[in-house]
């Protein structure tokens, strides 16, 4: 008679059985499962910036051109619209993290017993906000030069 | 989360360029009156000139705003969970019983747990500082952290500040620039 197999620890044994359980499952089949699974480590997208997304394209370009009459007083030529276009996509940009940030106050407002979990989520937003401003910041100080040395030419 | 506390996304009383930049930054419990009443009197006193000084100016008042409601938040922290802190002091001078609901009694101001909280505390020689320091113990990660956002709303508003004097100077200079040519053109 053999002996029997050596049992795990009770905590082990359930790891094995988790790991033998997701040997077994190949993932999502359906086309809708695979869509939805293609988001499963997206949070916020803050990371992929509005010219990373087509949806913004057009706004980028209104927002620059406003930047461009405002400031200069007539849409540039393009190296000063370009300039004029990372400044609008880092306004959008801020745009979409205080939108994020928003749920996350109004949680923390709702019930400040348990303050520690958006608290937690906006801090990590506020890093977001600091590079989106240090870029803007960049940005606009290029274009500000662009412009003067456009007004030297003239 | 209540839906009264979820974020209002109103851009009507914005004027176009404003608006461009994103609806105010308001939750339902936040004054939209005293908001619009801040941006206007921010945009009357810096007069922006082109959309970047409004992006500045705006920026300026949510941060002002941000960091009254993170001190606003802040307080009712401490008071929202006072009846930790007084669980905290109660078992530090060993009351007997469940101290728990005693303090929670006592936040809930029902009147014969405020009369035996207050006897304990007098005979202990303590009062509501000591209460409000306990809660500060318990909450100190909580607090810290809503400190930091208020130095890091505060440091954003000055580097704004100090953005709109740099572009306001840069402006200045062109324009001298503009004016000294013409008239050496015109000489």
């Amino acid at each position: 008679m053999s002996a029997a197999p050596e049992r795990p620890p009770p905590e082990s044994a359930r790891a094995h059985a988790s790991r033998a359980n997701g040997r077994k499952s190949t993932g999502p089949t359906s086309a809708a499962g695979k869509r939805r699974a293609r988001g499963n480590a997206r949070r916020h997208g803050l990371t992929v910036p509005a010219i990373a997304h087509a949806g913004f394209a057009r706004e980028v370009e209104d927002l620059a051109r406003r930047v461009e009459v405002s400031v200069a007083g007539a849409e540039l030529d393009a190296g000063g619209h370009e300039l004029a276009c990372r400044i609008a996509e880092t306004l959008i940009d801020l745009r979409r993290v205080r939108m994020v940030k928003l749920p996350l106050v109004a949680e923390l407002a709702a019930d400040l017993r348990n303050a520690a979990r958006p608290l937690k989520a906006l801090a990590r937003l506020d890093r977001y906000e600091r590079r989106t401003l240090s870029r803007r910041k960049a940005a606009i100080r290029e274009f500000d030069a662009a412009v003067v040395e456009l007004a030297k030419r003239t | 989360m209540p839906t009264s506390d979820l974020p209002v996304a109103s851009t009507s009383a914005l004027p176009a360029d404003l608006a461009a930049l994103g609806p105010s930054p308001l939750i339902a419990s936040d004054d939209a009156a005293t908001y619009d009443t801040l941006l206007a009197g921010m945009c009357a006193a810096v007069r922006p000139a082109d959309m970047i000084e409004r992006a500045w100016t705006r920026d300026v008042v949510d941060l002002v705003w941000e960091t009254l409601r993170l001190r606003r938040l802040k307080a009712a922290l401490m008071t929202s969970c006072a009846d930790q802190g007084m669980q905290k002091l109660l078992d530090g001078i060993n009351v007997p019983g469940d101290t728990c609901s005693l303090a929670r009694r006592w936040a809930a101001r029902d009147l014969a747990a405020v009369g035996e909280v207050d006897a304990v505390l007098n005979a202990a020689g303590l009062g509501l500082d000591h209460v409000m320091a306990k809660t500060l113990a318990v909450r100190i990660a909580e607090i810290e952290r809503i400190d930091r956002m208020i130095a890091s709303a505060e440091a954003r508003r000055a580097a704004a500040l100090r953005e709109i004097a740099r572009h306001r100077a840069q402006f200045a200079a062109r324009l001298r620039g503009a004016a000294a040519a013409h008239v050496e053109a015109a000489a």
